[in-house]
């Protein structure tokens, strides 16, 4: 191994190998010159004195080659060995010098692992979301993610990935495409019957899909394209970790029947672990499109329906075609297949059929993961910008300590070269130890942050990942390089004499000001990151704690599923069996029947009439909408009355005369000036029945339908008897007295066992269909302040160590002023004077730059302002609190300095 | 050069420089004067040879080389022998003492045993 000329000179290193030849040339030619004088002294003619020495050496070329191949296997191995000599030397100093601090030692490694760590996380996210294809697939480079593009009913142009079954039929003859594949959404199916019956998310996809992407069942086989027709026996195939979890692995389990949804099928296939198809979200079992789909939808048309959008598909590129070629042959197929609806001027005849990349991240509909990953990328930037400035700190410091070592070392003679080499390799050191750590932090840290803020992506479970272990390792060996460059310079440049004369203590050194700065930048940053938290956790609390009309923690929906196809009549018949159960239960405080669930569902029949007026005024968010209940439904929700009554248990009864609650938005937007109790309202089409009035007996508190922010809309009750909505119930809302999530499996063992008609019940807490709306302002609140947290940390801990070392030095002239009189409160004084100047300085930069950066995120923030001023103070006052909290123990250790012992020191 | 020269048995080489190290460094051409003069020229020792010995040696680490300026103030490479040059020099010189003598031996034994 050649060292560079540099680091050989640097080191006083041997001749090169190519000195060899120039080194033999004199060395031969002194010998002949010597000896062609001796032999002219001798008094030879210079001719034959030449020809002598000549002959006496022998036959020259073959000697030389010989001395060359000799001289240069020397050179070689002496290069070699002095290399091993430089680095082994090197390093074991910086071994020993990196073991005679070990607190320093440690805390730059837990700070470089911290750091270092959250982007190794960091990394992990971007790597799945924006530069990996899903697992398992093969030449991923010639996959598509097709999208739909066109304009929709109120004039917005729509880029979605659903396609109609007929659009997929199309699409598979395109040319330019190998294949093409479609599958559905995820989709929550019970699986099993019974007690044991779980919800399990199944995807339907067309048997070319595995094929298509170039994977195969590590047991088994996937359904042929002959299973997957409308009628043909029922398979699946499981996914692996759904069938460790289900099944411990037990490959019995191929060939044996599995109820799932409403039909019963045959399993056939383990997946490979980690295999998600082309999406990133995991499934558990997969079902053969056509087959599956012809047992859930039986009543739905579709097959040949082009106004139902429900696939998702995936095409593999042919090699020589192009994405512009077969775009635009898929678009032209398209709009042929809606070219009576475009005739009839019902359909964007502009729509066209784009492709992009499998990386749905990369697609023109970007994912809101992708947001969280590129947020992920810049907060977790700023830690590693923290720890670099904290570990710069800890390095001069250090270098401050060892200042008169290496003043001595300089004055022995050894070169700033060397010693700026030492620097360097115990920065390696650092960096290797360092990313060790921080994988550690990445392994434990990252399926918490995966879970926490991307819960619906399969990650790898792959520990030494190589890409994410060589994003590691240069992410340490730039951040210890960066942290290491501005000591490496102060140290290496020291005045020898200053140095030697004031023993290392220099207290007015300028080493000082530029670890002051480092600081003073790590506590802006903090501020920084603690101000994004705040937003964040503010945005979070005012959603969660918006007022939705309805009290969503604790109220339970329970739905049940059925056997077999159940009429109307005897679904309904469940339910009323269930009622009363439900409400006997002691958790229970009301419950009643609903149509329709807040978040989940809503229906609307048309425009009600009102007798004697032409029309009604319109809400332009549409509706109104109508939900069917029974007594108990506003006291179950906690929705309060505002004016008349509720209903009660007379207008549950078979006779009872019709009658509605109104939304306080309809009833006064209908009934502006007048009492809406008593008024007389016609509901649904002017068949007979329907004719007949119904009367206004209350007024409802307004409540949010789908949204955390929207209008109040309009909606009206009917009871279970009225004429207008004769459809069975589709679940009962139960108001819990403690928090719903609590109650949820007794009422599910309740439900379940209420007749052997029930396969399954489902309970579920009405918060968990709120919680996905919920879900940015958490995202944004738990990354901001698990990142904040963690820059805390790291500059409470920088804060410390530089007050710390700060008394170190300045033990002498504390021990001065103390033996001068200054009292115990004097020389405390002096230390939190310097930790509140500092942070204060670093809170005004953080504060401004803070003020500069929350305008990017104001849009992704709820009602808080991005000024929001409690944040602010909120966030200085820790930031204070913490210097305090630093500044303490160095604090204390000031004022224990023994005058006598500090100035006898040294 | 009145006696007949002989050739040098093989390894003999190393030795005699060795040895002609032993008391001071020397460049090549003295170590090979050296020789030629402590034999009478006993030995045709070609001059390649002599420096194929000396590189040799030096690459095992027997001897160890410097630049230094000749008597005559020409840069000439000097060879003197490292510690582990003259364990070498006093185990091949042994060896040769006791090959000689029990050469001797047989040559100076009575033709009846």
């Amino acid at each position: 191994m050649r060292l560079p000329r540099g680091v050989r000179r640097l080191f006083r290193l041997g001749t090169f190998r190519r000195d060899v030849e120039r080194d033999l040339d004199d060395e031969l030619g002194f010998h002949r010159q010597k000896l062609v004088e001796q032999l002219l002294r001798d008094g030879m003619t210079e001719q034959h004195a030449k020809a002598l020495a000549r002959e006496r050496f022998g036959d020259e070329r073959a000697y030389r080659e010989a001395l060359r191949r000799i001289d240069t296997g020397r050179v070689r191995m002496r290069e070699r060995s002095e290399f091993v000599d430089v680095v082994v030397g090197l390093w074991s100093q910086a071994v020993r010098s990196l073991y005679r601090s070990p607190g320093l030692t440690l805390a730059i490694v837990v700070i470089l692992a911290l750091g270092i760590g959250a982007n190794a996380v960091m990394f992990g996210v971007v790597d799945r979301l924006l530069l990996s294809p899903p697992q398992h697939v093969d030449d991923w480079e010639q996959l598509r993610h097709l999208y739909l593009k066109r304009t929709i009913f109120n004039g917005d142009v729509s880029t979605g990935r659903t396609l109609t079954y007929p659009d997929y039929d199309d699409l598979t003859r395109v040319s330019g495409w190998s294949s093409v594949a479609a599958y559905t959404t995820s989709q929550a199916l019970t699986v099993g019957r019974g007690e044991g019956a779980q919800r399990e998310r199944t995807v339907k996809a067309s048997a070319s899909l595995f094929p298509l992407l170039g994977v195969q069942p590590v047991i088994g086989r996937t359904f042929s394209v002959e299973e997957d027709l409308a009628g043909a026996p029922p398979t699946a195939v499981l996914a692996h970790e759904f069938w460790e979890r289900r099944y411990g692995a037990d490959e019995s389990v191929l060939g044996s029947s599995l109820d799932i949804g409403r039909g019963t099928y045959t399993v056939i296939g383990i997946m490979p672990p980690g295999f998600t198809g082309a999406e990133l979200e995991p499934v558990d079992i997969w079902l053969p499109l056509e087959t599956a789909q012809a047992i859930e939808e039986q009543n739905v048309d579709w097959h040949d329906t082009r106004n139902w959008w429900w696939l998702r598909t995936v095409a593999r590129l042919s090699a020589e075609a192009t994405d512009e070629a077969t775009t635009a042959q898929a678009t032209a197929l398209h709009r042929a297949g809606q070219a009576e609806q475009i005739e009839a001027d019902r359909y964007d005849s502009a729509a066209e059929i784009m492709s992009a990349p499998i990386i749905a991240a990369r697609g023109p509909t970007p994912t809101a993961e992708a947001d969280v990953a590129r947020w992920l990328a810049g907060v977790s930037a700023i830690v590693l910008l923290i720890a670099c400035l904290n570990v710069a700190n800890l390095l001069l410091a250090r270098g401050i300590r060892t200042r008169r070592e290496t003043a001595v070392r300089l004055a022995l003679g050894v070169s700033r070269r060397r010693l700026v080499a030492q620097l360097l390799t115990e920065s390696l050191v650092f960096s290797a130890l360092g990313a060790g750590a921080a994988l550690l932090v990445a392994r434990l840290g990252g399926g918490v942050l995966h879970q926490l803020l991307l819960p619906n992506v399969a990650f790898a479970d792959q520990m030494l990942n190589p890409r994410l272990v060589f994003f590691t390792g240069i992410a340490a060996l730039l951040s210890t390089l960066l942290a290491g460059v501005i000591p490496g310079l102060q140290v290496s440049r020291p005045d020898v004499a200053d140095a030697l004369r004031d023993g290392g203590r220099g207290v007015s050194g300028g080493g000082s000001r530029t670890r002051a700065s480092l600081l003073v930048g790590q506590a802006a940053l903090s501020v920084v990151l603690l101000v994004g938290a705040g937003l964040f956790v503010q945005s979070f609390r005012n959603a969660q704690g918006m007022d939705l009309g309805y009290e969503a923690s604790r109220v339970a929906v329970i739905a049940l599923e059925w056997n077999e196809t159940l009429s109307a009549a005897d679904r309904e018949a469940v339910y009323q069996q269930l009622l009363p159960e439900i409400r006997r239960s002691p958790a229970v405080l009301e419950a009643a029947f609903t149509y329709t669930v807040p978040f989940q569902s809503s229906i609307s029949l048309g425009q009600p009439r009102i007798p004697g007026r032409d029309s009604i005024p319109r809400h332009h968010g549409g509706g109104p909408y109508v939900n069917k209940v029974s007594s108990g439904y506003f006291e179950a929700m906690r929705l309060s009355i505002v004016r008349g009554r509720s209903f009660e248990a007379l207008d549950d009864a078979p006779q009872a005369p019709p009658v509605t609650v109104l939304s306080e938005s309809m009833a006064t937007a209908i009934w502006p000036d007048e009492d809406p109790i008593g008024q007389c309202m016609v509901f649904g089409d002017s068949s007979d029945a329907a004719t007949a009035c119904t009367t206004v007996v209350g007024v409802v508190e307004n409540h949010r339908r789908q949204a955390l922010v929207e209008d109040d809309e309009f909606m009206y009750y009917v009871t279970q008897r009225h004429p207008a909505l004769e459809r069975p119930p589709q679940g009962i809302v139960a108001g819990t007295i403690d928090p719903a999530s609590d109650a949820a499996e007794s009422l599910r063992v309740q439900a379940a066992s209420v007749s052997p008609l029930v396969r399954f019940a489902t309970v579920l807490p009405l918060q968990s269909s709120i919680d996905p709306a919920l879900r940015p302002w958490r995202m944004g609140a738990y990354m901001f302040t698990l990142f904040g947290l963690l820059a805390l940390v790291v500059a409470a801990w920088g804060l410390y160590s530089v007050l710390a070392f700060d008394i170190a030095l300045r033990r002498q002239e504390l021990g001065v002023r103390s033996a001068l009189g200054a009292g115990v409160g004097r020389l405390v004084g002096l230390v939190f004077k310097r930790a509140a100047g500092l942070v204060i300085m670093g809170v005004a930069l953080g504060v401004v730059a803070s003020l500069a950066a929350a305008r990017f995120v104001s849009p992704l923030l709820f009602q808080v302002s991005p000024s929001n001023p409690t944040v602010y103070a909120g966030v200085t006052i820790t930031l204070l609190l913490v210097a305090a909290l630093a500044g303490t123990l160095p604090a204390l250790r000031a004022s224990r300095v023994d005058p006598s012992e500090a100035l006898r020191a040294d | 050069m009145g006696r007949r020269q002989m050739n040098l048995l093989q390894g003999t080489l190393d030795v005699l420089v060795l040895r002609a190290l032993s008391a001071e460094s020397r460049h090549g051409y003295e170590v090979a004067a050296w020789i030629r003069s402590t034999t009478d020229g006993t030995f045709e020792i070609e001059d390649g040879a002599l420096y194929t010995s000396l590189h040799r040696m030096e690459k095992r680490g027997w001897l160890q080389s410097s630049w230094g300026v000749s008597d005559t103030n020409r840069r000439a490479k000097y060879y003197a022998l490292t510690p582990a040059g003259r364990v070498e020099l006093n185990r091949a010189s042994g060896d040769w003492a006791r090959y000689a003598e029990a050469v001797f031996k047989v040559l100076e034994s009575d033709q009846e045993a």
